[in-house]
C-alpha cells in the first residue's frame, strides 16, 4: 500500500457511515486481521464468517461452534484463528482449511482469548471468576496467572503490544504487570476514582503502534496511560494517567474501546445506545460522534489496522464507518492545484504569447543526469505500516487473502461451441494438480477430518455455574434482557446448565 | 502445431557469448526455440501464466488458446467470446483467465475444464484490456467507453466504475500488493488510482500528449513503463512524476504493443514492434541489445517467462504465429 501517495484529505478518523456486512447469522464480535484485509466475525449460530474487506464479500464460513462464539483473535501470520464460545471452549482453527486444531474445555464461560502478539503458540485466556490463564498450545500445558486479591476473581488480563508483559485488572482497580515468560510481577497500580474510591477494571486496550494503553473502568472514565511509564513507577506505583476520556453529559458507560491503527486516536462505543465516541489521544478532545440507528445496542468495535475505518455491531449487523469520500482534484493533471478560496490570478506578460519569448532555455542538464541513475526494478519495499520497530521485513508467508472461487450459478449456454473440426485437445497437465489445494471445495473428495484434540482445563475454585454475560442473568434459564444476538429461545442457557 | 528449430536460425546472432561471460551478462542471445501456430486471426495478446508452465493467446479469431509454455502443445481451446479478443490474462495461482473482447464483455474461465464461469457485463463499448489483482479476487477493465471498472471475481458484480480518462482506455494493470491501478489511454495521460476507494493519486503526463499505448508496473511497484504512439518507451518513477528512463529505436506508431520487463537474467525491457521484429533494451543504460527476427507482421505482444529467460511474441493477420525465444541470460 503506498501510504506516500495516499494523502488524506479528511482527518484520520471515519466520519460517516458506510454500508453494512450483512450475512444470515447474527454477530456477537468481530476482529481485523493484522493488515486488515480480512475481517472475522463471530456469530451467534456458532459460526466464524470471514469477510474479504476489500471486495465486501463473504471468504469463508467456518462452523466453529454449537454455541455463540464470543470472542475471537487472529495470529499474527493470520493462518490461524483462535475463538470462544459460550459454552467454555477454546478452539484453535486453520484458517485456509477450516479444520479445528485444538480444543480446550474451561470451568466457565470465557470472556477475551487472545493470542501472544509475538508468539502464536502462547493463548491468553481470561475465564469468568478466575486468574487469567495462558495457554501454550504444542504441549497443551496452562498456568494460571497469579493474581493480587484472591477473594475478587473478576480479573481480565491483556498481553503488551509486543507480548513481553502481561496487564491484568480486577474489580478492585489494581493493575498488575507480569512478565509474560516468568509470571513475574514488575510494577502495579490501583485506579481510583473520586477520592481514593476504587473502580472495577472492564477491559485492558493495548494501540498496536506505540506504547499506549486505555483501562475502561466501571466509573464510566477512559484513562489512557504510556506502558514505559508504568514500568518505571515499579509496584505500587502511581502513574498518572496521560488522558482521561469520559462524556461528561451524559455518564455514558462504555461497552469497548479501541485505538486507530497509528495509536493517535481512540473510539469508544456506548453500552446505552448505537453510538461511537472518537478522540485525539495526545489532546484528548472529542473530535467526533458516530451516531447509528436509534434503540440498536453495540456489542463491539474494532478499528482497521490501516485504513480510517471502523466496523461496530449492533442487533447482529456488522456496521461499517468510512471517510467521505473526497474526489482529490489535483490528482488529475500533474500541475493542478487545489486552493481552499479563490485567488485573484494576474497574467503573465507572456500569457498568451504564440511563441513564448520571456520563456528561458530549458534545463537541459539535470534531465540527462537522472537518466543515467541505476534503476532496480525488483526488489520490494517492505510497507512500513506493516512492520513493527522491532521487526526487519514483512512475514512472506503469512496469509492475507483467502483463495476465491466464483459462484457458478448456471453453466453458460454456448452457442458458439467448438466447430466440429477442431483440434482434439489434450488434457491438462497434472501440474494442475498442485494448484488443487488452492481451489476451494466442491473439487472431489476430500481426506476424512482428523479429529481434533481436546484438552480440559481444570482451574480450582471456579464455580461451575456462571453464565457467560451475552446469554442473560446467572441462574436464569430465560435471559430477562433484550440483548442483541441472545441466541433464540433459551436453548442455550438450558444447554450449559446441562454440561456443567 | 508446433515447428521446432535448430538454435542459430532466424535471431540476429548476438556476440558470441562465450567470450562475453563475465560477472555481469552484457547481452542476451535469443533464438527462436518454437512457432505456434493454430490462430486463424491476428493475435492481440499472449501472457504467461505465473506458475510458468502455459502460455494463453487471445486473437481476433474469438479464441483463447492455451499452450504448453515449454513444449509449445495447444492444450486447450477456449469457445465463448462472439466478437475479436483484444486481451487475456492469468489469476495468480494460475487457475483462471479473463479475456476482454469487442462484444462489450469480460468472460472469467476456469482453465482446467476450459469453461466460462461468469460473464462480466457492463461496459458500454469494446474491452480493450484486463488485469487480475494479486491475491485474484479483483479483477480491472479498461474500455473504449472511457472507464476502468472493477469487478468482484466472486459474483461477478463490478464494484466501481472510475470515469477515468477522456478517450479510449490502452493498458490497465494492479501493482504488486493490489493496492494500485495505473491506467494508459489515448488521451496521452497515465493515471494511478487506489484499489480500495477508486479514488485517483497522480496522473503523469508527457509534453505533447502522445497517446499512451500500453502501461504497467515494474516488478516491485515502484515504477511504471509506459510506451506512447511517438515510439517511445518511457520508465518514470511515479511518486515523483520523473522520466527515469527512456527507451527508443522500434517503430510504434498506430497499434497497442505490450511490452515486458525481462528479470530473470539479465535486466532488459523486452517490445514488439511495427517492423516486424522484437526489440530487446538493456534496463539500465537504455541502449538496444537485440532485435528478434522471424515474424512477418507487426509483433502486437512481447511477454517474459516468469522464471526462464523465455520470450513469447505473436503478430498480427499476416503472420498469426507465437514465436519462443529462448536466450543463456
Amino acid at each position: 500500500m503506498n501510504l506516500e501517495l495516499l494523502e488524506s484529505f479528511g482527518q484520520n478518523y471515519p466520519e460517516e457511515a458506510d454500508g453494512t456486512l450483512d450475512c444470515i447469522s447474527m454477530a456477537l464480535t468481530c476482529t481485523f486481521n493484522r493488515w486488515g484485509t480480512l475481517l472475522a466475525v463471530g456469530c451467534n449460530d456458532g459460526r466464524i464468517v470471514i469477510w474479504d474487506f476489500l471486495t465486501r464479500g463473504i471468504a469463508k464460513i467456518i462452523s466453529a461452534h454449537i454455541h455463540p462464539v464470543c470472542s475471537l483473535c487472529w495470529s499474527r501470520d493470520g493462518h490461524k484463528l483462535v475463538s470462544a464460545s459460550t459454552d467454555n471452549i477454546v478452539s484453535q482453527w486453520d484458517v485456509l482449511s477450516g479444520d479445528c486444531d485444538q480444543r480446550f474445555r474451561f470451568p466457565s464461560p470465557i470472556l477475551k482469548v487472545q493470542y501472544h502478539p509475538r508468539d502464536q503458540n502462547k493463548v491468553l485466556v481470561c475465564p469468568m471468576k478466575s486468574a487469567p490463564v495462558m495457554l501454550t498450545l504444542s504441549d497443551s500445558k496452562h498456568v494460571v496467572l497469579p493474581v493480587d486479591d484472591d477473594s475478587d476473581l473478576n480479573v481480565v488480563a491483556s498481553f503488551d503490544r509486543r507480548g513481553e508483559y502481561i496487564y491484568t485488572g480486577n474489580a478492585k482497580g489494581k493493575i498488575l504487570v507480569l512478565k509474560t515468560d516468568s509470571q513475574d510481577l514488575v510494577a502495579s497500580f490501583r485506579v481510583t476514582t473520586g477520592t481514593s474510591n476504587t473502580t472495577a477494571i472492564k477491559s485492558i486496550e493495548f494501540a498496536r503502534k506505540g506504547s499506549c494503553f486505555l483501562i475502561n473502568t466501571a466509573d464510566r472514565i477512559i484513562r489512557v496511560y504510556d506502558g514505559r511509564e508504568i514500568l518505571t513507577c515499579g509496584r505500587d506505583g502511581e502513574p498518572e494517567p496521560m488522558q482521561k476520556l469520559q462524556d461528561l453529559v451524559n455518564r455514558t458507560p462504555w461497552k469497548k474501546c479501541c485505538f486507530s491503527g497509528d495509536g493517535e486516536y481512540i473510539v469508544a462505543g456506548s453500552a446505552r445506545q448505537h453510538a461511537l465516541y472518537i478522540w485525539e489521544k495526545s489532546i484528548g478532545n472529542l473530535v467526533k460522534i458516530l451516531h447509528g440507528t436509534r434503540g440498536e445496542l453495540l456489542l463491539d468495535v474494532a478499528w482497521h489496522p490501516v485504513r480510517p475505518i471502523i466496523a461496530s455491531i449492533s442487533s447482529g449487523v456488522v456496521s461499517i464507518w468510512a471517510q467521505n469520500q473526497v474526489e482529490n482534484w489535483s490528482a488529475f493533471a500533474p500541475d493542478f492545484k487545489e486552493l481552499d478560496e479563490n485567488v485573484e490570478y494576474e497574467e503573465r506578460e507572456s500569457e498568451f504569447d504564440i511563441e513564448d519569448e520571456d520563456k528561458s532555455e530549458p534545463e537541459q542538464t539535470g534531465a540527462d543526469a537522472a537518466e543515467d541513475e541505476e534503476v532496480d526494478v525488483t526488489s520490494v519495499d517492505p510497507i512500513a505500516a506493516f512492520c513493527s520497530s522491532d521487526e526487519e521485513l514483512e512475514d512472506s508467508k503469512a496469509l492475507l487473502y483467502l483463495p476465491i472461487a466464483p459462484e457458478v450459478e448456471d453453466p453458460e449456454e454456448n452457442p458458439y461451441g467448438p466447430p466440429p473440426d477442431a483440434v482434439p485437445t489434450s488434457l491438462m497437465d497434472e501440474g494442475a494438480s498442485s494448484e488443487k489445494k488452492r481451489q476451494s471445495s466442491a473439487d472431489g473428495s476430500q481426506p476424512p477430518k482428523k479429529k481434533p484434540k481436546t484438552t480440559n482445563i481444570e482451574l480450582q475454585g471456579v464455580p461451575n455455574d456462571e453464565v457467560h454475560p451475552l446469554l442473560g442473568v446467572k441462574g436464569d434459564g430465560k435471559s430477562k434482557k433484550k440483548q442483541a444476538g441472545r441466541p433464540k429461545g433459551a436453548k442455550a442457557g438450558g444447554a450449559i446448565s446441562e454440561l456443567l | 502445431m508446433a515447428t521446432e528449430h535448430p538454435p542459430a536460425e532466424g535471431a540476429q546472432s548476438a556476440l558470441s557469448s562465450a567470450t562475453q561471460r563475465e560477472e555481469k551478462p552484457q547481452k542476451p542471445n535469443y533464438a527462436v526455440k518454437l512457432t505456434l501456430t493454430g490462430h486463424s486471426a491476428a493475435i492481440s495478446s499472449v501472457k504467461f501464466s505465473p506458475n510458468g508452465e502455459w502460455l494463453a493467446s487471445s486473437a481476433a479469431d474469438t479464441l483463447i488458446i492455451i499452450w504448453g509454455a515449454y513444449d509449445g502443445k495447444c492444450k486447450k481451446t477456449l469457445y465463448g467470446h462472439n466478437l475479436e479478443i483484444s486481451d487475456v490474462a492469468w489469476s495468480s495461482d494460475s487457475s483462471r483467465l479473463v479475456s476482454a473482447s469487442d462484444d462489450k464483455t469480460l468472460k472469467l474461465w476456469d482453465v482446467r475444464s476450459g469453461k466460462c464461469l461468469k460473464t462480466l457485463k457492463g461496459h458500454r463499448d469494446f474491452v480493450f484490456c484486463c488485469n487480475f489483482n494479486p491475491p485474484s479476487n479483483l479483477i480491472v477493465s479498461g474500455s473504449f467507453d472511457e472507464s476502468v471498472k472493477i469487478w468482484e471475481v466472486k459474483t461477478g458484480k463490478c464494484l466501481k466504475t472510475l470515469s477515468a480518462h477522456s478517450d479510449p482506455i490502452s493498458a490497465v494493470h494492479f501493482n504488486c500488493n493490489g493496492s494500485l491501478i495505473v491506467s494508459g489511454s489515448y488521451d496521452g495521460l497515465c493515471r494511478i488510482w487506489d484499489a480500495a476507494s477508486g479514488q485517483c493519486l497522480k496522473t503523469l503526463a508527457d509534453d505533447g500528449n502522445p497517446p499512451v499505448s500500453f502501461v504497467k508496473f515494474s516488478p516491485n511497484g515502484k515504477y511504471i513503463l509506459t510506451a506512447t504512439l511517438d515510439s517511445t518507451l518511457k520508465l518514470w518513477d511515479y511518486s515523483r512524476g520523473r522520466c527515469l528512463k527512456t527507451y527508443t529505436g522500434h517503430k510504434n506508431e498506430k497499434y497497442c504493443i505490450f511490452a515486458s520487463f525481462s528479470v530473470t537474467g539479465g535486466k532488459w525491457v523486452v517490445s514488439g514492434s511495427e517492423d516486424n521484429m522484437v526489440y530487446i533494451w538493456n534496463l539500465q543504460t537504455k541502449e538496444i541489445v537485440q532485435k528478434l527476427q522471424g515474424h512477418t507482421d507487426v509483433v502486437i505482444s512481447a511477454t517474459c517467462h516468469p522464471t526462464e529467460n523465455m520470450i513469447a511474441s505473436a503478430a498480427l493477420e499476416n503472420d498469426k504465429t507465437i514465436k519462443l525465444w529462448t536466450s543463456d541470460c
